[in-house]
């Protein structure tokens, strides 16, 4: 008899154990990339569950989708020029809930992607770059964007992407007021505008940097178009707003908002 | 430069119009007489990529699907049936999961190069996931139709002869991805892949740094240009298509009707080995004239008014027209025509000839569209040679000569070529204006290129034609002013222009020099000499002889 409850709590214990970690992959996992990363070999750094977070490499449908997208919004970023063996990915701002991370490869034909919800009172994320390593990735070719739900919207929060070996001061680590944005296009563009405005409870806020051309004339599919701002003290959350003109004609408008880092 | 020597000499013997060593031609005529071989007569021969990918464009389609978000890709057209036009594509191009998309356009090339949008459906009942429920990869397969009505083009008429064999892929063959990258309305050819893997179930696996979004769907051609695959997805590491035969198979399990048939394909002259547009040292060109069921020889006396110059001096022209045209490169616009012929067993053939739009010396082109042209071509009955001429055929006497494609008739009035010596006395140079009737063929044109003024002319052959077992027809008309004495110093102008030594013929990476060696010397009947050269019949022995 006893043995029979040990054999049943033994299955109870493993049914329950096994579905916690499922649970915590799917959670990390976005099941589409799971599937498009389902034909590649271990070598090749495949999408899957790595533990803190799910990583790796899927397979590009080559429809084109989404013209113009943003792969990365950091406060700020210290890497060298070779990837440290962990990154650290950190922030001040507490008490937004979950904060759902992805990393982006910024490298043509890379299609790379890392996903990790972790809560935001951790203030730091630990990234280990066997992955980014394993697909050769450069430090300059890594992207990052962190996000939050609040009032049903997503709201990006950036964050400073560090080597872990020298661990910074938390605590204003982050106040910088400069900004870096990095778009990925899948088609051509003749232009890219962005602007940013206050965001208040009632919708747009004041103009707090003015419509901007970033002036290079042609940004060609495949190569990541970065810029930088700051915006002054005052308001909490912002609208990042970017507008982009295609080669062939037709626009790209995105509104992103963001809070401030510090 | 003995051969070059030995040629003059020989011209000066029969002509004796040579009087020096170093023989000026003062007129050039070249005149081709091509015979279509059977195509059935083995393996084929080397053209150009971007005529075989004229070729197979109609049967190339792009779609842009709007669903939740705008996608672009491309497809394939396999079939129809009385109503409707079936193309297929990858699911993921029109499918949303598992729905649908009901908003489709598909671009499509009709004659002449212009596109027409048309819209298209989805065929619920073909459709094979991009992954299946267990996860793994699916056929990514769908099918669409449109309504045959609003084909710009003769449905039956499309080049469908184009499918290749799977099982005849080699590893490392060079492979052809087309797509319309990033979803321009602008039909691709990518730059050759390779690495082919077939270990990969129904999935071709290529190498190409090129295939990026918009390719989805697009056809992936062998080196010979055939059908292999319909392009799907991509990785670091390779990308990969479906293969036809089980794209095919599942068309005929979901009752698809289609015409892909098997084809022979081509050699193809890699894009790389194309004859340059020769900018820097444009002097002239022969255009190859086609005369509808004339021997030009049967009438010489009558014709060598209109055949008896072609040399102009087209640098400065070129050069004007280059800045004028910042963006002007060898990849041109250019317009596919169709037409039929009959041959000499009355059967009517189609086929396709390619104009270009934006030549610098007949801007009248873009005024010509391609129905124009081709009405005209249908309207005549063009009888092909279907086995090497022979030379008896420009026996004035022989009447058998039934259609001639003729080099070096460019169409200069003697009008026209006063005000084109005043203006080479006015402007130092000599333009050639109005002189070129405007139905000539480009496509057909062969580049003489002068890089010097003592006229070390190398050819270029920049035509896409079938030559195998066609004889080339070098005929120097000396002098020949048709009895317009009138214009005889004028014309002696334009002589100095047109000092010819020796042709060479470059197809791709292989050249051809014709020398006295390799030419039978013949004469018209009033003397003139002509050397006919007979190329190789197969393709074997042409590849050799280009090597």
């Amino acid at each position: 008899m006893s043995k029979t409850c040990l054999f049943v709590g033994l299955l109870c214990f493993c049914f329950v154990a096994s579905h916690f970690t499922e649970g915590q992959a799917s959670g990390n996992c976005d099941s589409d990339l799971l599937k498009k990363a389902s034909g590649l070999q271990d070598k090749d750094m495949p999408y899957k569950d790595r533990g803190s977070r799910c990583e790796g490499v899927y397979e590009k449908l080559v429809a084109t989708s989404e013209p113009l997208s943003v792969r990365s919004f950091t406060a700020r970023s210290q890497i060298a020029n070779s990837l440290p063996p962990a990154l650290q990915l950190i922030w001040t701002r507490t008490g937004l809930g979950p904060l759902t991370i992805r990393g982006f490869a910024l490298k043509q034909r890379v299609y790379y992607e890392m996903d990790t919800r972790i809560p935001s009172d951790n203030r730091k994320f630990d990234w280990t770059t066997d992955v980014l390593t394993g697909i050769s990735l450069a430090p300059g070719q890594v992207g990052v964007v962190a996000s939050f739900v609040r009032d049903k919207e997503n709201v990006v929060l950036p964050i400073a992407i560090v080597p872990a070996s020298v661990t910074p001061p938390l605590a204003g680590e982050c106040n910088q007021k400069t900004y870096q944005v990095t778009l990925w296009p899948e088609r051509d563009f003749r232009e890219v505008y962005f602007s940013i405005q206050g965001k208040t409870p009632g919708g747009p806020g004041a103009v707090v940097l003015p419509k901007k051309e970033l002036g290079k004339g042609l940004y060609p599919a495949g190569r990541a178009i970065s810029f930088c701002f700051s915006v002054p003290a005052g308001e909490d959350v912002y609208d990042l707003v970017i507008s982009a003109e295609m080669t062939g004609g037709g626009g790209v408008p995105i509104v992103l908002p963001f809070l401030r880092a510090d | 430069m003995p051969v070059v020597r030995d040629f003059c000499m020989r011209i000066r013997k029969h002509s004796h119009e040579c009087l020096v060593l170093t023989v000026r031609w003062s007129l050039v005529f070249l005149y081709i007489s091509l015979s279509l071989t059977a195509l059935a007569q083995g393996d084929r021969l080397p053209v150009d990529l971007d005529y075989a990918f004229s070729a197979a464009k109609p049967l190339i389609v792009m779609i842009a699907a709007q669903g939740d978000e705008l996608r672009n890709g491309a497809g394939v057209i396999v079939g129809s049936d009385v109503d409707r036009v079936y193309v297929v594509t990858a699911s993921h191009v029109v499918w949303s999961g598992d729905t649908p998309i009901s908003s489709i356009t598909l671009y499509l090339q009709g004659i002449g190069g212009t596109t027409t949008s048309v819209d298209a459906h989805v065929v619920q009942a073909a459709h094979a996931p991009t992954y299946n429920a267990d996860g793994s990869r699916g056929l990514d397969l769908a099918v669409l139709w449109f309504d045959r009505r609003v084909a710009p083009f003769p449905v039956n008429s499309l080049p469908f002869g184009i499918l290749g064999d799977r099982k005849q892929l080699r590893a490392r063959e060079k492979l052809y991805p087309v797509g319309f990258p990033n979803g321009q309305k602008k039909w691709s050819l990518s730059p050759i892949a390779d690495h082919y893997d077939s270990s990969s179930g129904f999935l071709l696996l290529f190498n190409t740094n090129s295939v990026t979004g918009g390719y989805s769907g697009g056809p992936l051609f062998n080196s010979k240009f055939q059908l292999v695959g319909i392009i799907s997805s991509d990785t670091s590491a390779s990308s990969d298509a479906i293969a036809m035969d089980d794209i095919l198979r599942s068309l005929t399990q979901w009752h698809i009707p289609t015409q892909l048939v098997s084809g022979e394909g081509v050699i193809i002259i890699g894009d790389e080995d194309r004859p340059r547009f020769p900018l820097a040292d444009a002097t002239a060109s022969i255009s190859i004239w086609l005369l509808n069921g004339t021997n030009p020889f049967a009438n010489a006396a009558a014709a060598t008014p209109e055949l008896n110059t072609f040399t102009v001096d087209l640098r400065n022209a070129v050069q004007a027209f280059s800045r004028n045209n910042p963006s002007y490169s060898n990849q041109r616009p250019r317009e596919l025509y169709y037409f039929t012929y009959t041959n000499q067993n009355g059967i009517v053939v189609p086929d396709v000839v390619t104009i270009y739009t934006d030549s610098p010396y007949w801007p009248d082109y873009g005024r010509y569209p391609a129905v124009h042209l081709a009405s005209r071509l249908q309207g005549s009955k063009f009888n092909f040679y279907l086995n090497p001429i022979n030379p008896q055929n420009f026996d004035p006497q022989h009447p058998g000569a039934d259609l001639t494609f003729a080099v070096g008739i460019n169409w200069v009035k003697y009008g026209a070529l006063d005000r084109q010596l005043q203006s080479e006395a006015a402007n130092g140079r000599l333009e050639l204006e109005y002189s070129v009737s405007r139905n000539t063929l480009e496509q057909f044109a062969w580049m003489l290129r002068a890089p010097m003024p003592g006229w070390q002319t190398n050819g270029s052959i920049s035509s896409l034609l079938d030559l195998r077992g066609a004889q080339l027809i070098v005929s120097t008309v000396v002098g020949n002013l048709g009895g317009r004495n009138d214009v005889k110093s004028d014309f002696d102008a334009i002589r100095e222009h047109s000092r010819l030594n020796y042709i060479a013929l470059s197809m791709g990476k292989g050249s051809l020099k014709l020398t006295p060696e390799n030419t039978t010397e013949y004469r018209d009947r009033d003397g003139n000499s002509y050397f006919v050269y007979q190329f190789p019949k197969t393709s074997r022995e042409f590849l050799k002889v280009l090597q």
